[in-house]
């Protein structure tokens, strides 16, 4: 069944729903493009790709997978337009990953995240706060961490992977605390 | 080397052909890997918002963020709307980690902890963060006496009081907002009132020239919004361990004129503009904010900094004031 949505704006429909799945389409494109502001480009590709196709969209069916297909056609046309031929994952690891992504990423929930994610950021070892404020805040590769720090890049993996899981970790206790 | 640590490897750009193969096998057979990959995936990207928000950046425009129609404005506008009545009573908190690069000040920003020797961070042995367990509702009392005539619901004993969620914190007071003056949630925006409340982590916003606002903390501190003025209110959660936390305000661009009354012992007040931070414990004065540099005059009190090279100690008595640039000689002069 082809979608005929009957509020009196598809485009708010469609962007409202690109909105609800803003953090799962951004992770998603995050695993295909490195380069931030050529991703942050390609999400506004992305939602208005989304917006113009929506009379295509089945409403029978769920978004994610609607949306991420598109994604990756967006992706993939400017990857080869600008002739770059990244490293990926294969096709269906990719949709694997972008579903499981989809299951955890329901955006009210990820407010209440987010809140957390601060709080146990801030809780982090100096080291630990020291490295993430490196790698998000100062936006820096992993290999000019190395040389900061003084760390092999291998080093670094192993570190900001214990980073991850201790903040993850914390943010489950948090939320936990925040449901009740 | 472990899934997750591949993945790092492959979000850095840096995976081998080899690398990704071996990835891909595991999302695809492994529900565990894959789960915590994406649990990794979700992680790095609200972390990088976390960091977008908390620094209090401008981002560079998108180079086609042109092309959004005006479709699209509104019904971002009308989902933003939503938000942002949410967000007016839920703010963002905003880490400390986000601080800009300061001017090498002594005193009183203390010098960055060195990063430890080990070859991997330190984390804690012990969980971040204690379960706190739920209240517990106390029993109903017996059966009412009905000869007493009163209803039931009078004596039922009250529940617990909930938890103060973040948002719900009232940091500071609009007492005074002329001409063009917004709250600021993340990147969004509303009229601001004479009377609203400032609660934790909301910016404020002046327009061009009359455009003024007053700000009021509860301890009488009080913030002067002069035009082109944006600033956010970024303390730590207060009272989450027990604790008053110390203010923190970062100052964006424009000018600002503060009394700060004297604050609790060790809590100084923070003041972070993109070229200093500076702590109060109680003080009048004036920062101004520009592209290159920060202005700090004394009205009442004093400072302290220190000079960059010799790192001498320059005090900034009231009717003085000091420039905080790059590439200029830290000097304490009197206001003409």
């Amino acid at each position: 069944m082809r979608s005929t949505p009957t509020s009196a704006a598809p485009h708010e429909e469609a962007f409202r729903q690109v909105l609800a799945h803003w953090t799962m389409l951004n992770a998603y494109v995050r695993s295909i493009v490195r380069d931030t502001q050529v991703r942050e480009d390609l999400l506004s590709d992305i939602a208005i790709t989304v917006a113009r196709s929506w009379h295509t969209f089945d409403p029978s069916r769920p978004f994610g997978p609607w949306a991420r297909a598109i994604a990756r056609r967006v992706v993939f046309q400017s990857l080869e337009k600008r002739d770059l031929k990244p490293v990926l994952l294969d096709e269906d690891a990719l949709e694997a990953l972008g579903a499981e992504i989809d299951a955890l990423a329901e955006e009210s929930a990820l407010e209440l995240r987010v809140r957390a994610l601060e709080q146990c950021t801030e809780k982090l070892p100096e080291g630990s706060r020291e490295l993430i404020r490196l790698r998000y805040f100062e936006n820096r590769s992993y290999k000019q961490i190395s040389a900061a720090v003084r760390w092999s890049v291998d080093a670094l993996y192993v570190a900001y992977h214990k980073i991850h899981k201790a903040l993850s970790d914390c943010v489950h206790r948090r939320l936990e605390v925040f449901q009740g | 080397m472990k899934p997750a640590e591949l993945m790092l490897r492959y979000l850095e750009g840096a995976a081998s052909d080899a690398d990704a193969a071996r990835l891909s096998e595991s999302v695809r057979t492994d529900p565990a890997a894959r789960r915590e990959l994406a649990e990794l995936m979700v992680q790095d990207t609200l972390l990088a918002r976390v960091a977008r928000e908390s620094e209090f950046r401008v981002a560079p425009p998108s180079r086609r963020s042109w092309l959004l129609p005006a479709a699209a404005a509104v019904a971002l506008l009308t989902v933003s709307a939503v938000v942002l009545l949410a967000a007016l009573r839920g703010p963002r908190s905003q880490p400390s980690l986000g601080r800009p690069s300061v001017a090498p000040i002594e005193n009183p920003v203390p010098p960055p902890v060195p990063m430890p020797a080990a070859t991997e961070p330190q984390l804690p042995p012990q969980p971040l963060i204690a379960p706190v367990k739920p209240p517990r509702i106390p029993p109903l009392p017996a059966a009412p006496d009905r000869a007493q005539g009163q209803a039931r619901s009078d004596l039922r004993p009250p529940l617990p009081p909930l938890p103060v969620q973040p948002w719900e914190v009232v940091i500071a007071k609009i007492e005074q907002a002329s001409g063009e003056v917004a709250v600021l949630s993340g990147p969004l925006r509303v009229a601001a009132k004479p009377g609203q409340n400032l609660t934790w982590g909301l910016g404020l916003e002046t327009g061009p020239d009359p455009s003024s606002a007053l700000l009021r903390f509860s301890d009488s501190t009080c913030l002067e919004l002069g035009p082109d003025t944006v600033l956010r209110e970024s303390s730590d959660r207060p009272g989450e361990r027990g604790e008053e936390a110390p203010k923190r305000v970062h100052l964006k661009a424009g000018t600002l004129t503060v009394h700060v009354a004297a604050q609790p012992p060790g809590q100084p007040m923070a003041f972070i503009t993109p070229h200093v931070e500076a702590k109060f414990a109680g003080a009048r004065f004036k920062l101004v904010v520009e592209a290159e540099s920060t202005r700090l005059e004394m009205i009442e009190g004093w400072f302290r900094a220190a000079r960059k090279g010799d790192r001498a100690p320059v005090h900034v008595a009231a009717g003085h004031f000091v420039v905080f640039a790059k590439g200029l000689p830290l000097e304490a002069k009197p206001i003409k």
